[in-house]
């Protein structure tokens, strides 16, 4: 059972977002502001903390720099702030998560779930053979099975070649085509969106917010890639 | 203050005048000095002062000497038209007058000659009276009756030519005349003669007709008798008045003249009681005691004198009466300089030489004096003029003060010159009256208190800045031009324009027509014309760049008025009044759009907090077991509701940014096609949920834009979900990519979406993009209404073209870019 810490200058938010967290068997410990937060974190044990940016007192960026000063656990952002920028700054200080407000719980509890599995994971996968992986994301290529951090995800076999290429070739970006000519061995007369259909079903099944992949990234106009390094 | 400076002012301006005044009088002296004006004994003689007189006394300058030259002139014609109508030292009209001798004074007669002896009183009457002839016709043996028959010669017995002596003097020798008889010829013709009526007769009873044989002889003698009268009667008028002159109560000049003709000597002279007693050495130690003598004999060859008159100067004098002065004369001049008892020439010149020739000198420095201290007071009250400072006082115009300075010195000008003009004796006489020389000085006085007022009005004007401002012809031209301005400015362009270059072209064809130097003057006013005009443009041309930079955009550009002339200054400083109009415009519109945008944010964010809240608990609620069916309904449209407040507050924020400018932009080489397949990808399941079937054609595939993929997404995406929300369910899709040919004739790629709408499509075209504007105006269905605006913005910040074409229900939305 991990304790979490919910920090937040709301209280009903702090309020609903215990209420899912201890659905899902976390034990919550709860701060309104920098200060108090600090104070849980150096208390209790702490295995994961969601802070929100804007707080009276100590703001959640102080509040994570601080942190970062004695402990390594995964911190989720949590902000009305949507902006890109303000993401990079939340990721670059130290935080491993970034949900924008207003979130959508089970979206909130994925990524929690996501975060710690990470944390308490990290450094035990092994090194197979036939065995692709970036982040949370393995493939087997041996059993074609797809996993995210542990998770069997079912897939159909085009689902399952294409993701498969992709992860073989992380990081580098494809076109409607060349997956096409990939996955059917066959030259794309005229490119059409099946490609792009099962590249979406793929990101719904593999991703906790299809809008916002972690994995399966679209690159406008030139293809899909897997993300190679993945927080 | 202000009046004890100008009480100040006013002493000093009359010192001025006063100034002014001997200023102008100590140049009228200076000037009349050089001149005296004598009334002599012919009329008025004007003799000039020199300069060498400077240093003398009067009886030895050269006026003097000029005065006593003039007066033995005059002494001598005096002597010598004595000797013509005296018998000693007494007017004699008994004197008996040889004509032909008198006519020929001047030359010798050699032989016997005709002539006749009449009583000087008779000549002169005669004279007086006038000659009367007749003309007669006479038969040759009336002619014989009327002529003698024999011409009477006279013969001068002692007819000496030399010693100075003449015939002349020596007809009037006594019994020096014999007469002979010569037979005339007795031969006349019968005709018109002329006949001179015998008035007087000879001293013998005889006229003319006695004497002479023939008509010639009779013409010739009539003709001398007439000249000697005549020439004796102005002798004897101009001798009366020289006797007057000459007298010794009137002169100061003495004369004694002696002539000796045959041991007879006669003697000549203003000095009473003197000719009895005449005595060489005597006369001349007399007039020795006048002061100034001369004495003169030709025949002792001897001349003494103690002035400046030459000897040669005498004797010029005498040549001219030659026929009087014999050699056996002697001429003593004494001019009585130790009483000048009588006002006379020599004591006119004294008064005149001693009025002003002593005191030039110091009168030079004294006028200097007085020109330095008049230009030192008009300096000091220059300086002290002081300047106007209430410009609201009432001032008279510049040319007021002119014309009032200029009416104050026309006063005394115009005295002046009508005097001048009018008065004709000597002006220097004029000026030797002392009331002349004092209304001078006032006309003096005046003329400086106008120059004075002319000059301080001016003064006061031009230091205050005032003197074209005050000015009539600037006020009467700024009024024609203004008046000539506000005539054209309504006239068109034709009068403004056209009037101006036929005056022009007029005033060269004149010129022309003028020849060579008005050909030149033409080509000069041609070059200069040409000049100007560039000049002119040039300066347009500068403007018309500035105003097409800020067509541009460049709002902060500026024209530079330095270079400019004329019109174009006021021009150009309106192009940069709009350009500061317009760059202060769009900074004001920029900070507010910015404002507007942080405020939406700013709220978006405070929205959105609450708004976390109200999803989760909505969320919560559902989770919980509800039994009532109606609250579930509830439930759910809360859930819905909060959902697109969510979107709204997202789009929102969207909006402000993009059109506050505050999105980033990275533009690269974009696969359209590729990125319209995968939106399409994307929305693959929502479009089947609403029965709708794409159908994308594309001319090629890797068309390729530049643009900002991400922002690009964002656009076809918005228009997807666009055609989801309002599409009518179970019509397809088109989606058409291909190249055009942009209006500046660049390849571009467009893409263009239609759908068959599922409601009236009752709006404006225009309504559609902006914000908050939907198809229908209800507004019950899903979405913000800020999608086509965000995808219309954002085309537009990426340098495409977004348009919206409504045809019934059909709904078209073509986007364009720049192909690569």
């Amino acid at each position: 059972m991990e304790n979490i810490l919910v920090c937040d200058d709301d209280k009903e938010i702090v309020d609903a977002i215990e209420i899912y967290l201890e659905q899902e068997g976390f034990r919550i410990y709860k701060a309104y502001d920098g200060i108090e937060a600090l104070e849980v974190l150096k208390s209790a044990k702490i295995q994961l903390a969601i802070v929100d940016v804007m707080m009276p007192r100590m703001d959640g960026i102080h509040l994570v720099r601080e942190l970062r000063k004695f402990s390594t656990i995964p911190v989720v952002f949590l902000s009305a702030k949507s902006e890109d920028s303000d993401k990079i700054l939340g990721l670059n200080i130290g935080a491993d998560d970034y949900i924008t407000k207003p979130f959508n719980p089970l979206e909130l509890v994925a990524r929690v779930k996501s975060n710690l599995r990470r944390f308490m994971t990290l450094g035990s996968l092994e090194d197979k053979e036939n065995v692709y992986s970036t982040g949370g994301l393995v493939i087997d290529d041996n059993s074609k099975e797809c996993f995210v951090y542990g998770e069997s995800i079912k897939l159909t076999p085009i689902e399952y070649n294409i993701l498969a290429f992709l992860v073989k070739n992380k990081g580098k970006v494809y076109s409607i085509n060349q997956i096409y000519e990939q996955i059917w061995k066959d030259s794309a007369v005229c490119a059409d969106n099946t490609i792009a259909v099962h590249i979406r079903h793929i990101r719904e099944k593999i991703e906790i917010n299809p809008k916002d992949p972690k994995y399966l990234k679209v690159v406008w106009g030139v293809g899909y890639k897997i993300e190679d390094e993945v927080i | 203050m202000k009046d004890k400076l100008l009480g100040k002012i006013n002493i000093r301006s009359i010192i001025q005048h006063f100034l002014a005044a001997f200023i102008v009088l100590i140049l009228i002296f200076s000037m009349m000095g050089t001149d005296i004006t004598i009334d002599g004994v012919d009329g008025e003689i004007s003799y000039p002062i020199r300069d060498a007189d400077r240093a003398r006394v009067y009886e030895e300058s050269y006026l003097f000497n000029n005065i006593l030259g003039n007066n033995i002139s005059q002494v001598l014609r005096l002597v010598a038209q004595r000797s013509q109508l005296e018998t000693g030292g007494e007017y004699d009209g008994n004197k008996v007058i040889d004509v032909t001798a008198y006519v020929n004074r001047g030359s010798v007669m050699l032989g016997g000659y005709i002539t006749a002896h009449y009583k000087l009183s008779d000549l002169l009457k005669w004279a007086q009276n006038g000659f009367e002839t007749e003309r007669k016709h006479m038969t040759a043996e009336e002619c014989a009756d009327f002529l003698a028959p024999n011409t009477t010669y006279t013969h001068l017995k002692n007819n000496v030519v030399s010693g100075g002596m003449n015939s002349y003097l020596s007809s009037q020798l006594d019994d020096n005349s014999i007469t002979s008889v010569k037979e005339g010829s007795g031969e006349f013709s019968e005709g018109d003669y002329e006949i001179l009526s015998s008035r007087y007769a000879t001293v013998d009873g005889k006229n003319i007709e006695d004497i002479v044989s023939s008509w010639d002889e009779y013409e010739t003698l009539s003709q001398s008798v007439q000249s000697a009268s005549v020439a004796l009667l102005s002798n004897y008028t101009e001798y009366g008045r020289g006797i007057e002159y000459y007298s010794n109560d009137n002169s100061n000049l003495k004369y004694l003249v002696t002539r000796t003709i045959n041991g007879k000597t006669e003697v000549y002279s203003n000095i009473p009681n003197i000719s009895s007693a005449y005595d060489s050495n005597a006369t001349l130690e007399k007039f020795k005691s006048y002061g100034k003598y001369i004495y003169y004999c030709p025949n002792e060859l001897s001349y003494e004198t103690n002035t400046l008159i030459k000897e040669t100067v005498l004797r010029s004098i005498i040549k001219n009466y030659s026929y009087a002065y014999p050699d056996q004369i002697k001429i003593y001049v004494g001019v009585d300089t130790n009483e000048y008892k009588c006002n006379d020439d020599f004591t006119q010149g004294r008064t005149g030489f001693s009025r002003y020739i002593p005191f030039r000198s110091q009168l030079y420095l004294v006028l200097a004096l007085f020109i330095f201290l008049y230009i030192l007071l008009l300096i000091i009250s220059l300086a002290q003029i002081p300047v106007i400072t209430d410009l609201s006082e009432n001032r008279i115009f510049t040319e007021g003060i002119v014309l009032k300075g200029l009416s104050i010195i026309a006063v005394p000008v115009i005295i002046t010159y009508l005097v001048v003009t009018t008065y004709t004796g000597n002006l220097e006489k004029l000026y030797e009256n002392p009331i002349v020389l004092i209304l001078t000085g006032i006309g003096v006085f005046i003329a400086d208190m106008g120059l004075l007022d002319l000059i301080y009005g001016l003064t006061r004007k031009g230091k205050s800045g005032l003197l074209w401002k005050d000015s009539l012809i600037k006020k009467m031209s700024f009024g024609a031009r203004d008046l000539v301005v506000s005539t054209t400015n309504n006239a068109s362009v034709i009068i403004r324009l056209w009037i101006p270059y036929a005056i022009y072209v007029v005033i060269n064809i004149l010129l022309i027509l003028l020849g060579i130097p008005g050909i030149i003057t033409a080509v000069i006013l041609d070059v200069i014309v040409g000049l100007l005009i560039y000049r002119q443009t040039l300066d347009r041309d500068k403007i018309i760049h500035v105003i097409e930079n800020i067509q541009k955009g460049d709002v902060s550009a500026k024209v530079d008025t330095d270079n400019l002339h004329g019109d174009n200054i006021g021009l150009a400083e309106a192009v940069n009044s709009i350009g500061d109009g317009i760059k202060k415009a769009v900074d004001t519109s920029m900070k507010d759009e910015k404002l507007k945008a942080d405020l939406i944010t700013n709220v978006s964010h405070d929205i959105k907090t609450p708004l976390t809240s109200i999803i989760n608990y909505v969320d919560l609620i559902k989770r919980e077991k509800i039994d009532n069916e109606r609250v579930k309904e509830y439930v759910d449209v809360l859930e819905l509701k909060s959902q697109k407040l969510k979107q709204l507050t997202e789009d929102l924020v969207d909006v402000a940014k993009i059109t506050s400018g505050n999105i980033s932009i990275n533009l690269q080489k974009t696969d359209f096609v590729e990125l319209v397949n995968q939106t399409i990808g994307e929305f693959y399941e929502k479009l089947e949920d609403n029965k709708l079937t794409p159908i994308f054609k594309y001319e090629e595939q890797g068309m390729s834009i530049t643009a900002d993929p991400h922002h690009l997404w964002r656009v076809v995406d918005n228009l997807l979900n666009n055609v989801c929300k309002y599409a009518l369910s179970g019509t397809r899709v088109y989606m058409d990519m291909k190249y055009v040919q942009g209006k500046d004739n660049k390849k571009k790629v467009e893409f263009s979406i239609k759908n068959i709408s599922s409601s009236e499509l009752n709006i404006d075209v225009s309504e559609l993009t902006e914000r908050f504007i939907r198809g229908d105006a209800s507004r019950t269905t899903e979405g913000s209404g800020l999608g086509l605006s965000i995808a219309k913005n954002l085309t537009v910040a990426q340098g495409g073209t977004f348009e919206i074409k409504l045809d019934g229900d059909l709904f078209k939305v073509v986007i364009a870019f720049e192909a690569v």
